[in-house]
């Protein structure tokens, strides 16, 4: 998987009603990485200008392959 | 672009994608748009050498802005495999994208159900094989939906909390249970091995989940299509759907996550097709108890395990 983050997972999602207005997400300019529960979010676009987002389990136990992970996300 | 038409006979919306005729219809190998894109090869949806786990909008959406939303989620830059083959982990982290893209498609004002499914096998209409599911965010409540929020109304309260308890009531239809979720086959399934995985709590939608209620219910998903796959000793087709709140209004007032599969096959080597009763009435006939397929289906899912 993806180089792994000194960031603790933020497993637990926020609490119904707790008025966290980014439900447990961490903000993130355009381009950045956001962070939500266990998961890296990269959103990025393809030529053709639809969305695409990518899902990387911080945790580093993302499952098939995490022996090949190094190059995940990266430009072909 | 799609448009709506209102069947005023059935009372249903009929969406009309004329340029879904023009999709990617099971591809050779070589040329799967779910794969990575890999060096010196073809361009594929996710131009990237390796993924865990991709989203992205539907080439070919059946709805898209200002009027819903489609997405294809790929589980894995693996072309073989299926849902049951995932890790655990990789299972888990799916159900938090789940929730990811029911959040985020429900929070826009053209969405106003949030569904995500997955469509197993070439009995079911698949078209890639690569293992992957789909979210639509219907800009109106779908008929599923309005039927699930007037059995809430009929039973007085939440229909899948009542439902479950009369099925632990009963026991003789359920496959197992947890300490969070349980799966069973319905009394009034219309498929003969249709099957519910729900959460023992009421929560009205994914975003209501914990980690520990993501872990289990994906843990009880890849426990049930393993033993699907084990019925027959065949990739078992299915039809995948999770339920939950509608995205409009307050979704507080009806909702309770569950996810139903609808698998085809009656027996190893025949399908149900929906016919006459099934098309012309809307009232399915079956050629099988559900308390006889889930004796069957739990002996599968203990030969999985």
């Amino acid at each position: 998987m993806a180089s792994g983050s000194a960031t603790p997972p933020a497993e637990e999602p926020p609490e119904p009603g707790s008025g966290d207005p980014n439900g447990g997400r961490e903000a993130a300019a355009p381009g950045e990485e956001e962070r939500y529960g266990p998961l890296r979010v990269r959103r990025t676009r393809k030529d053709d200008g639809r969305a695409l987002i990518l899902y990387s389990d911080t945790r580093g136990q993302g499952g098939v392959a995490d022996d090949d992970r190094e190059d995940a996300g990266q430009p072909a | 672009m799609s448009a709506l038409r209102f069947n005023e006979l059935r009372g249903e919306e009929v969406v009309y994608a004329i340029h879904r005729q023009d999709r990617t219809f099971l591809p050779d190998r070589e040329h799967c748009p779910l794969d990575p894109t890999r060096p010196g090869g073809p361009q594929t949806e996710i131009p990237f050498p390796a993924f865990e786990i991709a989203v992205f909008d539907n080439r070919f959406p059946a709805f898209e802005p200002p009027g819903g939303a489609a997405e294809v989620i790929v589980y894995s830059d693996r072309h073989d495999g299926s849902f049951a083959t995932l890790s655990d982990a990789r299972a888990e982290a799916l159900m938090w994208v789940w929730r990811h893209r029911y959040e985020e498609l429900g929070a826009r004002d053209d969405v106003d159900y949030v569904m995500i499914f997955e469509n197993r096998g070439v009995e079911v209409g698949v078209t890639l094989h690569h293992p992957h599911g789909q979210v639509y965010g219907y800009p109106f409540v779908p008929p599923v939906l309005e039927r699930e929020l007037a059995a809430d109304e009929r039973l007085g309260g939440c229909a899948s909390c009542e439902l479950l308890r009369r099925e632990l009531h009963d026991r003789e239809r359920v496959l197992f249970e947890g300490d969070r979720v349980v799966a069973y086959v319905p009394f009034a399934s219309r498929w003969a091995y249709e099957a519910h995985v729900v959460l023992r709590e009421h929560r009205a939608s994914l975003l209501d989940c914990d980690g520990a209620d993501l872990r289990e219910l994906s843990a009880s998903l890849q426990t049930l299509v393993r033993g699907y796959d084990a019925l027959f000793d065949r990739p078992f087709p299915y039809v995948m759907v999770v339920h939950q709140a509608p995205t409009i209004g307050d979704r507080e007032s009806g909702g309770h996550v569950h996810v139903e599969f609808y698998p085809p096959l009656r027996t190893p080597d025949k399908l149900k097709f929906l016919a006459g009763s099934e098309q012309g009435a809307g009232t399915f006939i079956s050629d099988t108890l559900p308390e006889e397929t889930a004796v069957a289906l739990r002996e599968a899912i203990a030969r999985a395990a």
